[in-house]
């Protein structure tokens, strides 16, 4: 698919979006490992249910940080209490996980979210994201961060996660997405009139609950 | 040959010429310039090269902001650089994808972790 932006967009991402047709299959995997090693995106089926809508009105209620070309970001579960936005680590020592949750004691939604995703592995990294009208986050590599899942709360049509040779990624189902932001340059756009909103959450990939998780919808995609 | 746009920005007390794949495109007195480089198409790699006391400070190629790329010149003493008496840029078209891979390697968790010096992984 090639979608054609308009100049107010940077020409990297003009290009990208309009040059790059290339598509994404998810591989054949014989081992959680395997799979986790290669995949670079897939839906995901959480074990437990949740109410998007009120963790949509929970999230507009959360103090943001203001950044460059549209975005804010507001991070609610993080390693350290040391930073607004931190980096995270090239390793983690999931036996010392002991992570700090902040702005969401108004939400019980949220917190119940993260409760919940507890019981797969520790959360470890939380964090919602908005991208106003036009706003845009220039093609990137997440080099030192792990796996995700991105959960959409309102993706309006005109929102676009385009990934590098690997075509775009699907979220205006709102379905949770496994993505792999360290394998690929990717880059997303607010093409559209509305705020696009999202969070993304990071847990400890050793659990055999989180490793359940991944290989269940892994094999429901069959 | 394909023509591609190139706008650039550097410090030199002298003149200085301009080389794309090692003919001469001219010589130059001004901190920044536009020049239409004819380049040759994929799969070839191109050369752009900077001859003089030069100290390049910013590079757009058909367009597209190189960004942190103008530190990865090739200088004379053999590192890598944005000033010498020659600083030269290899690149490739069409130039989204190319720098854009480019920027997918020199990010990689390798490349990452050579950089910070917490491993020793060969390039």
């Amino acid at each position: 698919m090639t979608i054609q932006l308009s100049e107010n967009y940077p020409k990297i991402i003009r290009d990208l979006f309009l040059y790059d047709r290339s598509t994404y299959s998810i591989g054949s995997y014989s081992s959680y490992q395997d799979l986790m090693a290669s995949v670079l995106h897939m839906p995901v089926a959480l074990p437990f249910e949740y109410d998007r809508l009120a963790l949509l009105k929970e999230a507009l209620t959360l103090p943001y940080t203001q950044k460059v070309n549209g975005v804010g970001k507001c991070v609610t579960v993080k390693k350290l209490d040391d930073d607004i936005d931190p980096a995270q680590d090239f390793m983690h020592d999931h036996d010392a996980f002991d992570p700090v949750v902040k702005f969401i004691d108004h939400c019980p939604h949220i917190k119940k979210f993260i409760d919940d995703a507890n019981q797969i592995g520790t959360v470890t990294y939380l964090s919602f994201k908005t991208l106003a009208p036009g706003g845009y986050i220039l093609p990137h590599i997440d080099s030192l961060t792990s796996t995700v899942i991105y959960v959409p709360l309102l993706w309006p049509k005109g929102n676009y996660f385009k990934v590098l040779d690997n075509g775009l990624i699907e979220f205006e189902d709102h379905q949770p997405k496994l993505i792999n932001t360290h394998h690929a340059v990717h880059s997303v756009v607010n093409d559209s009139d509305t705020t696009r909103i999202i969070f993304s959450f990071n847990i400890d990939w050793q659990t055999e609950q989180a490793k359940k998780l991944v290989w269940d919808s892994y094999l429901e995609l069959a | 040959m394909i023509e591609i746009e190139c706008n650039y920005e550097l410090e030199s007390p002298n003149p200085y010429e301009i080389l794309v794949n090692e003919r001469l495109v001219g010589t130059f007195d001004s901190p920044n310039g536009t020049l239409i480089l004819g380049s040759l198409d994929v799969p070839k790699i191109n050369m752009i090269e900077f001859k003089g006391s030069v100290k390049i400070n910013k590079l757009i190629l058909d367009g597209i902001d190189l960004e942190h790329f103008v530190f990865h010149g090739f200088t004379p003493n053999k590192s890598r650089g944005n000033h010498g008496e020659s600083v030269k840029y290899f690149y490739q078209l069409p130039i989204w994808h190319w720098f854009l891979k480019w920027k997918e390697h020199d990010n990689s968790t390798f490349r990452e972790l050579s950089k910070n010096h917490q491993g020793f992984i060969p390039l």
